[in-house]
């Protein structure tokens, strides 16, 4: 596998760009710039699916649209003489590059600063059509100027925020105030711009989505929103309420009109948290969620949670007017902690129940439950040895799951640490890997070579010991991932930038 | 040319290192020896009893015990030479006793000169015998032990802690005449390893102040405390270089307070922080919390620590692991904390023994979110209880939510086993991922979405899958939609299809159609709800 003359033409355009960017920074008067990246290239074998056919002689059943082979994969005998199917392609491979690079300069003036998050991704390989956004060179995450005053805080340009509501990217203006910071801890947000598409930046009516929908929305989006957020004194807790919306450009209508509220709240040691989000347009609740958690001595503590969770659909999709319905979840873990925290062993535990859906035939019922059972346990060996252990079994209507996961990890020093691990998983009621198991080992290691360098790599094998059909083919694969860390620049204030954050 | 020459010359040599090696060794040891019998000689007790039938009071040699001046409290050469004088005895080595360098606040004189109300005067030999006290000039140097025969010590020892340690000696930093070796060897007194000294040693009143002199100076205190050179209460202390020179390297020293061991003490120390700066003070610099603060969170309360100086104590130090290399589950975090007694003055001689900084203190783990957090933190960031942006890099949100996985967010091939994760919605895609763009374009590189042909059949393990998608779609539509698009529904779903109604009993069209009417007509070819508006 060989790196093109494009990829490499590319790389360098945009170190050119990040170059011509700092200097340009520097010569607007930035008191400070600062630039930090993540280089990452991923190796990875991927073995797709393709369509194949057998004779209608070759179906172990001789009529109806849907026929059994003789290993028990159904194919489509649609008359012409031949049955259908899907199996297992011959394995390919590809390698990922992705290169973030986040710049910040400041020292504009009081508060004033700017930053930039590029991302650049390239892929290489027989595989490379098999990987997302392979076509999609560059990203322009965030590219905006921040003023951050005493009371106000105001963000223009391309940005991003997290919020209940999930994660979006547009382009605009965010002003956050605390109109009353002496008499009341209330800050007040306010944000509009154009939307676009969470976690790629592009226009909702750019090829990212017009290459696999063929019903793509056909304007714009325009954002609105708006939130509220109190933290009372003394710590009890923090209040935040959110309203959006998101208009088409023509005015023609709405892509979504939702809110949200988020609360936690202290009483005495136990901490209470909830959130909700309702879309206006479905008339339902998206997420309710009440959690508590309690510490009940002895290093252990005990959370239990009560959730109503149904399907969000913004209304250029016809996905809202099929009813989707939601599930109600009990949810029980607890967690105990060794004194000196040399030992953490943890469980958890839920049952869902879906909603009723007023659909299918009595005679082949689907599940309307599921539940998940799971436990882990962290152990300090000693001060340079660390071992983790999970299990998980996760039972729904479509798909199930149980895996396992082991690992023992040697820290050398903050610097380095050297790791085995191994996994193993089964997917149940799913078409791909079927009724076989996956065993999976590797290792992966971190180096930091400068408190500005830092090298991360790992590799994993998985071999599959099949049980099923031999179409699917054997899900043999390798992967391995190297990743270099680094940032250049002077740092504003910052002490300690070993860690991750 | 002889081969050999070189050889012979190398012996030579090497004889004659041999030589001079031994008669070194021999210089060395000779020259000891003598430094050893003169030093010996002057510090060798007197025979006070050999004297007892010369002398008749102890004065005849002490005549001048009350003088403040300690090298006058012996008799002169010249005195001893009278007898010892070569011919009738032998010469002995006395030169005179010079001043004997001491932390005592003990003076003869002022013991001589008080008047002794309710107890006896004391004499010499209250003090300084030995045995049995009738005996003349059975007497040796005052002990501690003395001392406490009058001044009514309850205590059990000499170093115990309801001893007045200023009744009897001077605060450290006035014996100047002690040496750095002295200073160092002082003692540590045993109840100085008890669990709580550390969180209870802080001096209350006057009299504790005069306490802690004895053997203490603001070194002592700057070893641990950052703002020691702040706050009155050490910086009144007098500073001192013997200590400074003792206390050179060796590591501080922290204990962790009950409040820190709560579990959401990361999330509730702010409070304290702000109601209580000077306690935070105590142990805590700047770099302590820009450890973790790396943004604009908090930075008032932060303002109030002390900068370190770069002589003295850095406070507790946190340390940061890299969320990736201990990965999902586990520990986040180890900063500070110490203070298993065993750990701390291991020696009886503590400050005659430099640690290495790497040593100070037993790394502990401390999380600073819950196990779970990366999957339940939302509650928590979004409604502003955690200032994230205090701690954390705007990355940190982008390389989990925007798709960039930094962080290990999910387990090893996730890819492969995300399904019943994605079905069941145990963490919300949808929060990190556009579901149409992310999902589909993977599922279709890989030919799991749907093309269209309806040739071939996927739905392969469900023989009936026609009369059971319904159900199924309105139980994991998301999951549906990850693979189909829009166009596979409406073959059936629409005026331009089948014809098949897929909306439930509880579909509320005019709702829906209030806020983007053009929704209906994906599927209408007219407005179905024309005869409503």
């Amino acid at each position: 596998m060989r790196v093109p003359m494009r990829v490499l033409m590319r790389v360098l355009m945009l170190m050119l760009m990040v170059a011509l960017g700092s200097v340009g920074a520097v010569s607007l008067g930035a008191q400070g710039i600062r630039i930090t990246g993540a280089s990452t290239s991923r190796f990875v074998q991927l073995r797709p699916m393709l369509t194949d056919s057998v004779p209608e002689s070759a179906a172990s059943t001789t009529d109806g649209l849907d026929r059994l082979l003789q290993d028990g994969t159904l194919a489509r005998c649609s008359g012409d003489g031949f049955c259908r199917y899907f199996r297992a392609a011959p394995p390919t491979q590809l390698m990922a590059l992705m290169q973030d690079v986040d710049a910040t300069a400041w020292g504009f003036g009081r508060g004033v600063s700017a930053r930039a998050e590029l991302r650049f991704r390239e892929a290489f390989g027989g595989g490379r059509s098999l990987w997302p956004q392979a076509q999609q060179q560059l990203d322009v995450l965030a590219a905006y100027v921040d003023v951050d005053r005493e009371r106000v805080r105001a963000r223009l340009g391309r940005q991003w925020f997290g919020s209940e509501l999930g994660f979006r990217n547009f382009d605009g203006v965010l002003v956050e105030a605390q109109p009353l910071a002496a008499l009341v801890s209330v800050r007040v947000e306010a944000y509009a711009g154009r939307s676009l598409l969470q976690g790629l930046a592009r226009d909702l009516t750019s090829d990212a989505l017009a290459t696999i929908e063929e019903l793509p929305p056909d304007s714009r989006g325009i954002l609105l929103g708006g939130a509220l957020r109190w933290r009372p004194a003394g710590g009890l807790g923090a209040v935040r309420a959110q309203y959006e919306r998101e208009i088409r450009q023509d005015r023609a209508g709405l892509y979504s009109e939702r809110a949200s509220a988020a609360a936690t709240l202290r009483v005495g040691r136990a901490r209470l948290s909830s959130e909700v989000v309702y879309d206006f347009a479905a008339g339902v609740f998206n997420e309710a969620r009440l959690r508590a958690r309690h510490p009940i001595g002895h290093g252990m503590d005990i959370s239990a949670e009560g959730r109503h969770s149904a399907p969000f659909f913004p209304l250029w999709t016809i996905w809202g007017t099929f009813s989707p319905v939601g599930f109600d979840e009990g949810l029980v873990d607890t967690r105990w902690t060794s004194p000196g925290a040399r030992l953490t062993v943890s469980g958890r535990g839920a049952y869902r129940r879906y909603q009723e859906t007023d659909a299918g035939v009595a005679s082949l019922p689907l599940r309307t439950d599921g539940w998940r059972l799971g436990g882990s346990v962290a152990a300090r060996l000693s001060d340079a040895w660390l071992a983790q252990g999970g299990y998980g079994v996760d039972v729904g209507s479509t798909a199930s799951r149980s895996d396992a996961d082991v690992m023992l990890r040697w820290l050398r020093s903050e610097r380095f640490s050297l790791a085995a691990r191994a996994a193993a998983f089964e997917t149940i009621s799913e078409w791909r890997v079927g009724t076989g198991r996956v065993l999976g080992a590797g290792a992966d290691v971190s180096i930091a070579i400068r408190p500005d360098l830092r090298f991360a790599a790992d590799a994993m094998l998985y071999r599959q010991r099949t049980a099923g059909r031999t179409l699917e083919g054997p899900w043999n694969q390798r992967r391995a991932t190297v990743r270099l860390e680094w940032s250049i620049g002077s740092d504003p204030g910052a002490s300690a930038r070993d860690g991750a954050r | 040319m002889n081969p050999t020459r070189p050889r012979l010359r190398f012996r030579r040599s090497a004889r004659g290192l041999a030589l001079l090696l031994v008669l070194a060794i021999v210089s060395v040891t000779s020259v000891g020896w003598a430094w050893g019998v003169a030093t010996r000689a002057d510090s060798s007790p007197f025979p006070h009893q050999a004297h007892a039938r010369l002398f008749p009071v102890c004065e005849t040699c002490h005549e001048a015990i009350a003088s403040p001046d300690s090298s006058r409290h012996f008799p002169s050469a010249v005195s001893c030479a009278e007898c010892h004088d070569g011919t009738r005895l032998k010469r002995v080595p006395w030169n005179g006793r010079r001043a004997h360098p001491s932390n005592l606040a003990f003076a003869h004189g002022s013991h001589q000169q008080r008047e002794w109300k309710e107890t006896p005067a004391p004499t010499c030999r209250t003090c300084h015998a030995v045995g049995d006290t009738a005996t003349f000039m059975a007497v040796d140097r005052a002990t501690p032990a003395s001392c406490q025969q009058c001044h009514a010590h309850r205590a059990p020892d000499h170093l115990a802690r309801e001893n007045t340690c200023s009744q009897c000696h001077v605060p450290l930093t006035r014996a100047t005449g002690l040496s750095d070796s002295t200073v160092a060897a002082l003692p540590v007194p045993a109840w100085h390893d008890t669990p709580d000294f550390l969180s209870e040693h802080s001096p209350r009143a006057a009299g504790d102040k005069l306490q802690c002199a004895t053997c203490h100076a603001r070194e002592s205190c700057a070893r641990c405390h950052p703002n020691a050179t702040e706050v009155s209460r050490t910086a009144a202390v007098a500073s001192d270089a013997r200590v400074a020179r003792a206390l050179r390297g060796v590591a501080p020293e922290y204990f962790t307070p009950p409040s820190h061991g709560r579990s959401d003490w990361a999330s509730v120390h702010g409070d304290s922080a702000k109601g209580r700066p000077a306690t935070c003070a105590s142990c805590h610099a700047q770099p302590s919390c820009a450890t973790c603060h790396i943004g604009r969170g908090a930075a008032r309360q932060i303002a109030r620590l002390s900068r370190p100086d770069p002589d003295g104590a850095r406070g507790v130090r946190l340390r940061i692991t890299p969320v990736d290399v201990v990965a999902r589950g586990a520990v986040l975090a180890f900063p500070h904390a110490t203070a298993s007694p065993t750990s701390r003055h291991t020696r009886d001689v503590a400050l005659a023994t430099p640690a290495p900084h790497a040593s100070d203190t037993l790394p502990t783990l401390v999380r600073i979110h819950p196990a779970d957090f990366g999957d339940r933190h939302g509650a928590s960031a979004s409604s502003g209880q955690l200032n994230c942006l205090g701690c954390h890099e705007e990355r940190t949100c982008s390389s989990c939510h925007n798709g960039g996985s930094r962080r290990q967010f999910h387990a090893v091939n996730f890819m492969s086993r995300h399904g019943a994760s994605a079905a069941g919605r145990e963490q919300e895609c949808a929060s990190c991922h556009t579901t149409e763009t992310f999902c589909r374009e993977c599922h279709r590189g890989q030919a799991l979405a749907s093309t269209g042909a309806r040739n071939v059949v996927y739905h392969d393990r469900q023989p009936n899958w026609l009369q059971q998608h319904g159900q199924s779609a309105r139980l994991e539509m998301q999951s549906c939609v990850s693979c189909h698009q829009q166009r596979d529904c409406t073959r059936c779903h629409s005026d331009l299809g089948l014809r098949v109604n897929p909306h439930g009993p509880g579909f509320d069209a005019a709702r829906m159609s209030k806020r983007n009417p053009q929704l209906c007509l994906t599927c209408h070819l007219t407005d179905p709800l024309r005869s409503r508006r």
